[in-house]
């Protein structure tokens, strides 16, 4: 009795050492809810599967610097959930973190509530969103269209708290534009329009003719969305792969690249997101 | 930790104190007393309604009682989108102004409020002596002048406490309001902090949150060992 309960200890403990061993390397990616999270699961994952990788997606339901602070603690390995300019603004983290490489490019846009409303001046509010930089660039959207026109004043330093002053009403007052956060935009039930990422609509419906918007009203300029494409943030890496961290950052990177240099996945794109999430500079 | 300079901190303070502090306070001290006007006779009559109360009906007290803890069950943030969902329409109908907003909101705050407030209330009424009810019965006394004269006056001192703690548990749940576009401390605090990279604002606005409820708390105790001499 007693040989077999030994016999079966020393199994366990031999199994789990060999378990332990044959485990293999696991890539924690930490991301938001929305096109980010599912180009991940439907592209990424796999890819890296393929190269012999374990991946745990960390999910967080809205971005914020904490995402940051989790990838420089260790928490997770990497993270997919902002643009260039974005980490530059986290003054705490950025100097531990570092652009891994960019994917894709998500367009911002201007909805309507239905597709009968399309005159954007007519009685309705305008949302936008209450962080500093998405909603500089949905105020910069709405002066694009023509709709607003913004001060000289208007600088990076444009928040919630004091758009108003920076800016000037044409056919739409300063008034008639309110801040709202991620889900107030979505829902919509505040305004009649609403500024966001086209992706942040894209995910509730892949055809962005169809979302839960009804209707584009106006999108921004290529040119624009090409200064926010959205990048893959890793702490420091050697670049020789001394390390098991940079070895399989490295191994990652790479397949970022050989994803976003392959034809199949830009098709994917391009039919899928029509000019709404897009690889820059790819054809 | 990041270190903050001074004038970015003074300038959190006067941002805060700005129209994010007429915002708490409407919310925080209009829902409150439009979720009384709603709550106190919910909790009497869950009161009066309960075993071995004058009006006592089982059934009545039942149903009651399972439709508060449903609509207590239910988050504050998705009675809000669900209430806002309803108002929709009214963009076909005119453009709400901004404090048309602000009021919309007060009410929807003030709606989700009710439910925990009945429940308040009726803890307090259920503390007094039921003694003096038995009294007051005896001397003959209405259901009217039982809940007015004897119920509702002994209670005073725990439903000034109460709504003291309903009123500082709606300016914890003003955190969210940024979803239907009200800018209140907590949520500014929240969003410049976590988001926008100005760490200052979290210690600005904890210090005023700090100092609000310090404030109401003192004044509702203080109200109450009041009501509680006088009675």
């Amino acid at each position: 009795m007693k040989k077999s309960i030994t016999i079966a200890i020393l199994l366990a403990l031999i199994l789990a050492i060999a378990g332990g061993a044959l485990a293999k390397e696991t890539i924690i990616i930490g991301t938001v809810v929305g096109i980010q999270e599912s180009l991940i699961n439907e592209f990424i994952v796999p890819a890296l599967n393929k190269k012999g990788y374990d991946v745990s997606v960390r999910v967080y339901t809205s971005f914020g610097l904490n995402i940051n602070t989790d990838t420089v603690q260790g928490k997770t390995d990497v993270n997919f959930f902002q643009h260039e300019p974005y980490l530059k603004g986290d003054s705490v983290n950025s100097g531990k973190l570092e652009v891994l490489w960019p994917v894709a490019s998500f367009k911002m846009g201007l909805y309507g509530a239905s597709a009968s409303v399309k005159d954007v001046t007519s009685g309705g509010r305008v949302g936008v969103p209450n962080d500093k930089s998405n909603l500089q660039r949905a105020l910069k959207l709405l002066a694009s269209e023509g709709y607003i026109t913004l001060k000289p004043s208007f600088d990076a330093e444009v928040t919630a708290d004091n758009y108003k002053s920076h800016i000037e009403g044409r056919s739409l007052k300063a008034g008639d534009i309110i801040a709202l956060d991620q889900p107030g935009l979505k829902a919509g039930f505040r305004t009649r329009y609403s500024a966001v990422v086209l992706s942040v609509a894209v995910a509730y419906d892949p055809d962005p003719a169809k979302s839960l918007f009804g209707l584009v009203i106006g999108r921004e300029d290529n040119s624009v969305t090409d200064g926010f494409v959205n990048v893959f943030v890793s702490r420091q890496v050697d670049l020789k792969g001394q390390d098991a961290y940079s070895k399989k950052i490295l191994d990652l990177k790479a397949a970022l690249k050989g994803l976003t240099e392959d034809p199949a996945f830009l098709k994917i794109l391009a039919d899928r997101y029509s000019g709404v999430v897009y690889v820059p500079g790819a054809k | 930790m990041m270190v903050y300079s001074w004038q970015d901190l003074l300038s959190s303070f006067r941002i805060l104190l700005g129209e994010p502090l007429l915002n708490t306070m409407a919310i925080m001290l209009g829902s409150t007393l439009l979720a009384c006007l709603g709550g106190i006779p919910l909790g009497v009559y869950l009161v009066l309604t309960s075993p071995g109360y004058p009006l006592a009906a089982e059934r009545l007290y039942g149903v009651a009682s399972s439709v508060i803890n449903i609509l207590r069950s239910i988050p504050t943030i998705i009675l809000v989108i669900l209430i806002s969902s309803l108002l929709y329409f009214r963009y076909s109908v005119y453009r709400p102004t901004d404090f048309a907003l602000l009021l919309e909101a007060v009410v929807m705050w003030a709606i989700a409020a009710i439910p925990l407030c009945a429940r308040l209330v009726e803890s307090a009424i259920k503390e007094v002596d039921k003694g003096l009810l038995e009294a007051a019965l005896a001397c003959g006394a209405t259901v009217r002048q039982l809940v007015r004269k004897v119920l509702l006056k002994e209670a005073l001192p725990g439903l000034i406490l109460g709504i003291t703690t309903l009123s500082i548990t709606i300016l914890g749940t003003t955190v969210m309001s940024e979803t239907i576009a009200i800018r209140t401390i907590a949520s500014r605090a929240v969003v410049r902090a976590t988001i926008d990279n100005d760490g200052e604002f979290i210690v600005s606005g904890i210090a005023i949150l700090a100092a609000i409820i310090t404030l109401v708390q003192t004044i509702g105790t203080k109200a109450a060992r009041h009501a509680d001499k006088s009675r």
